[in-house]
């Protein structure tokens, strides 16, 4: 509670703020006020007989009887037979359970004029006779008023400008003081919105008044019937009698009733605001109760006659009926900019490789045009941020609440009041909008609207709608006669968003969720192709073996029956076919290693946790000859840990990297260790006291069939030995690198999984 | 039991001049039998047919085959010659090119005998088919000249 409230509610000590309000109004019940206006005379009537069953007190004056007289009388013996029988008739074709109808006009007497309306309820008939003006009715002049304010209503390019004209032409139509457009928000209580008075008056344009201004029942009755006047705001009412409908044996229900006399509390608030009469007209968004047009007159009452009544309620339709579309135009350039946008982001989001870029890398971004500070999206725990945000972490805590709330999209313009911890960060994020990118996910865009501390004018302090005083041992609340200016500001709360808002983020997550579908679809599709065209490629690797092969082993062949057969050929031409037969042998060779190599790329990978233990000691069974042979000592220092993989890639690797490390050695001692560093991922090594490996050569150790020494040196081989371990371990994820000292040694080092990335 | 001189081994290969070198090393290696050399499918089936249906000729001791065959794939023939009533029991050794596991699966699935790879080097190949023809001719028993009669055998 803020100081200024402290300090109003010091100054009344017997009476606290919190515990009077108009709740006792909301249970009023204000349609059974069993009274009239002294503007009308009522009549409850039982059908078909049309008998006198209640009737207003001030019948007996008007028809010159007596109230007894009047009580047990008759249409025909009070309107005169004529008008009964055309009373009669209207009552047989017109529906009357709702609205009062006119029904006709009735002259009684010289100088009394009445328009008689009729309606239903609860099994009698109510008709209500109210006084008509002197003049006749202009009524082509109000049709063409009329015609006039719907087109120039028609022609407005939002929603202010056209309640800013709608006020103004019903103040023109009804001659009123002052002319307001009322809008209901959210929690009962209402802004003035537009406004047209008379000048010298103050203004009501901006001010909040509370719900309890506008009670309940209040709303009620005003959502039943478009027009309520109250032409004279200090009537003395007119009881019915007898008070209680003989015939139901209750209250006489005037929901319906044009005339009916209004709740004290109302006009107490009305003559505590100034008024002296008013008239307002219903307006209704969609069939629901959005607002009210309220004409009040501060000099004197005001009797709006009939027709020009007519006339306000059928402006209150065309309003009702055109501020949808008003409203949408003033969303509208604001909602083709956001969609401009989004369209475009949705062409990225097609065109990157990861959705999320196109969501947040090109201008413009998800947060482009939006009425928003900051935007997030989050997938398995990755945040990114644009804008003005919470701290990731924090954006992670509010996904893991909001996931568990059901929605797809989703708002608040109160995160706190639902999610506490955001009271943390509310300056950034008072009010969130979020999709959902699959229900079972906390994968989700949020979009952040910062706080609005919002100063709201309150007509007169809203804490305190009543007032009491004490009339001798009575106690009577009465509704506050103070409308001064009071401010209030609202904290923990941002602008809320509209429903628009929330079909474009739905629309947007439509986008994503095809995207990211048609994604995995191309995936698959393009998965499905690899391995057609893996499988093609391993026949083709075989083909072509075969092929080179072919001929090959031909050569080879009849150049070992030449040498074999023919005893004329000398020892030089039996040499070059030796030669012959080398060459063919190499290039068999070669064609195995690149039929190898090819097999290595295209073969499917068995990832599966392997005891590397058993691997290396099954490469130390096979390479044990060899090592032996080249007096190579094997050093293993310690146990290996698991690891996924494919343990037969595995164990080549290893064999080949053994095999290379005994074989360019010319030490006279010479040594192989083989153990692991603890990283991650796990980084194997293979570590000689070799050769070494000129730096100046590190390009291409790992080049195919680029061998670094004459063919004769360290036993020969392919060349082809170091690109396929080399791809054996791309095909793990891992990589191989080496560091070596010419004439020391090299160690070859190797990961079986892709590096974790930082951040 | 040694097979019957008379019965042939049968090569079917496209490539002469492998035929023409595993003859030479069949003559070097001292075998007797006879050697028939059919280049495809096609002479595969006629021979079949011809040597078979009638009943004369005396059935292969053994069939070298090769897989990779133009029109007919080695494989392909390798079922028609397990479904011929004729052949169906001979041994079937494939010889092929390369060593594709899945050609090699394939090949015993369809009841290959043995798989081998041919060896570039001429003196591996003169190894190998020593080797072959010491365990088909020398030690293992094969299947007779002529096809029993049914309800003979035993």
């Amino acid at each position: 509670m803020d100081q200024a409230t402290k300090a109003a509610q010091s100054n009344e000590s017997s009476v606290t703020a919190g515990n009077v309000d108009l709740s006792n109004c909301d249970r009023e019940l204000i349609q059974y006020s069993a009274a009239i206006q002294p503007h009308g005379l009522l009549l409850v009537l039982h059908e078909p007989e049309l008998r006198v069953v209640q009737a207003s007190a001030n019948a007996a004056a008007v028809f010159d009887l007596s109230m007894e007289n009047v009580l047990t009388s008759n249409a025909e013996a009070l309107l005169g037979a004529l008008n009964t029988d055309q009373l009669r008739k209207r009552l047989g074709s017109t529906k009357l359970d709702g609205s009062p109808v006119h029904l006709l006009r009735l002259d009684v007497g010289d100088k009394q004029r009445f328009h008689v309306f009729g309606h239903r309820i609860d099994g009698v008939l109510i008709l209500e006779l109210e006084m008509a003006g002197d003049g006749a009715a202009e009524t082509l002049d109000l049709y063409s008023e009329l015609r006039m304010a719907i087109s120039r209503l028609q022609a407005t390019g939002s929603l202010d400008e056209f309640m800013n004209l709608a006020v103004e032409q019903i103040r023109e139509l009804t001659g009123f003081d002052r002319v307001m457009a009322y809008r209901f928000l959210e929690d009962g209580s209402g802004d003035v919105t537009a406004e047209s008075l008379k000048p010298g008056l103050l203004p009501y344009l901006g001010l909040r008044y509370p719900a309890s201004d506008i009670p309940q029942p209040a709303r009620r009755l005003f959502s039943l019937t478009w027009v309520r006047h109250l032409p004279d705001v200090s009537y003395e009412p007119i009881p019915i009698l007898p008070e209680t409908n003989p015939l139901t044996n209750g209250p006489l229900d005037l929901s319906y009733a044009i005339t009916r006399s209004v709740s004290v509390m109302y006009t107490d608030y009305l003559k505590n605001m100034g008024a002296k009469a008013t008239l307002v007209i219903t307006i209704l968004k969609k069939g629901e109760l959005w607002g009210l047009i309220s004409c009040m007159n501060h000099e004197r009452p005001v009797h709006i006659q009939y027709e020009t009544r007519m006339a306000c309620e059928f402006l209150g339709h065309m309003i009702s009926l055109l501020m949808d579309s008003k409203e949408e135009i003033g969303n509208y350039r604001y909602k083709l900019k956001v969609a401009a946008a989004w369209n475009q982001v949705a062409e990225y989001m097609v065109r990157e490789k990861d959705f999320r870029d196109g969501l947040t890398n090109h201008e413009p971004t998800i947060l482009t045009n939006m009425d928003a500070g900051g935007a997030a999206v989050i997938v398995k725990g990755d945040v990114r941020l644009l804008g003005t945000t919470p701290t990731a972490e924090q954006v992670l805590s509010l996904t893991a609440w909001a996931a568990t709330q059901a929605e797809t999209v989703f708002s608040t313009d109160r995160l706190s009041s639902l999610y506490p911890p955001a009271e943390a960060f509310q300056q950034a994020a008072a009010g969130v909008m979020g999709i959902r990118l699959a229900r079972n996910t906390a994968d989700m865009i949020l979009w952040f609207r910062p706080e609005l501390t919002q100063t709201v004018n309150w007509a007169g302090n809203p804490e305190k709608p009543v007032e009491v005083s004490f009339e001798g041992d009575s106690v009577r609340l009465t509704p506050r006669r103070s409308f001064e200016l009071w401010k209030q500001s609202v904290s923990g709360r941002s602008a809320s968003w509209e429903s628009w808002e929330l079909e474009a983020a739905g629309d947007l997550r439509r986008n994503i969720v095809e995207v990211v579908l048609q994604r995995a679809e191309e995936v698959s599709l393009l998965n499905r192709q690899l391995e057609q065209s893996n499988l093609e490629l391993d026949s083709f690797a075989y083909m072509a073996a075969h092929d080179l092969k072919e001929p090959l082993r031909s050569i080879n062949s009849f150049s070992g029956l030449l040498r074999a057969d023919s005893a004329q050929l000398d020892a030089k031409s039996k040499k070059h076919l030796e030669t012959i037969q080398t060459l063919t042998q190499r290039m068999d060779a070669l064609i195995d290693s690149l039929l190898e190599y090819s097999k290595v790329g295209s073969m499917e990978l068995q990832l599966v946790p392997v005891n590397l233990n058993t691997i290396v000691e099954r490469v130390v069974q096979t390479t044990k000859n060899r090592l032996d042979e080249g007096n190579v000592a094997l050093r293993i220092p310690r146990i290996f840990p698991m690891a996924s993989c494919d343990a037969q890639l595995v164990e080549e690797v290893l064999q080949n990297l053994i095999t290379n490390a005994a074989k360019y050695n010319d030490k006279s001692e010479r040594w192989i260790e083989i153990g692991y560093q603890e990283q991650n991922p796990v980084t194997y090594f293979v570590r000689d006291n070799g050769i070494g490996i000129d730096p100046q050569h590190a390009e291409h150790v790992f080049q195919i069939f680029r061998r670094l020494h004459a063919r004769h040196q360290f036993g020969g081989g392919s060349g082809a030995g170091l690109t396929i371990t080399r791809r054996m371990i791309q095909r793990h994820g891992g990589r191989i690198w080496f560091e070596s000292t010419p004439g020391e040694g090299s160690t070859f080092y190797f990961t079986l999984g892709p590096e974790k990335r930082e951040g | 039991m040694r097979a019957d001189i008379a019965q042939p081994i049968v090569i079917i290969d496209d490539s002469y001049e492998d035929v023409e070198i595993t003859t030479h090393l069949l003559k070097e290696l001292g075998v007797g039998h006879p050697v028939v050399h059919l280049p495809d499918g096609e002479a595969t089936r006629l021979y079949i047919q011809n040597s078979g249906n009638d009943g004369h000729g005396p059935r292969p001791v053994f069939i070298l085959l090769d897989l990779n065959l133009p029109v007919v794939h080695g494989h392909d023939l390798l079922l028609e010659i397990r479904r011929s009533d004729w052949v169906r029991t001979v041994p079937v050794l494939i010889l092929s090119t390369t060593n594709n596991p899945r050609d090699v699966e394939r090949c015993y699935a369809s009841g290959a005998n043995s798989f081998f790879t041919k060896p570039v080097d001429f003196d591996k190949q003169r190894r190998m088919l020593a080797v072959i023809c010491e365990y088909w001719l020398g030690y293992a028993a094969t299947p007779l000249s002529a096809k029993p009669e049914a309800g003979l055998s035993d």
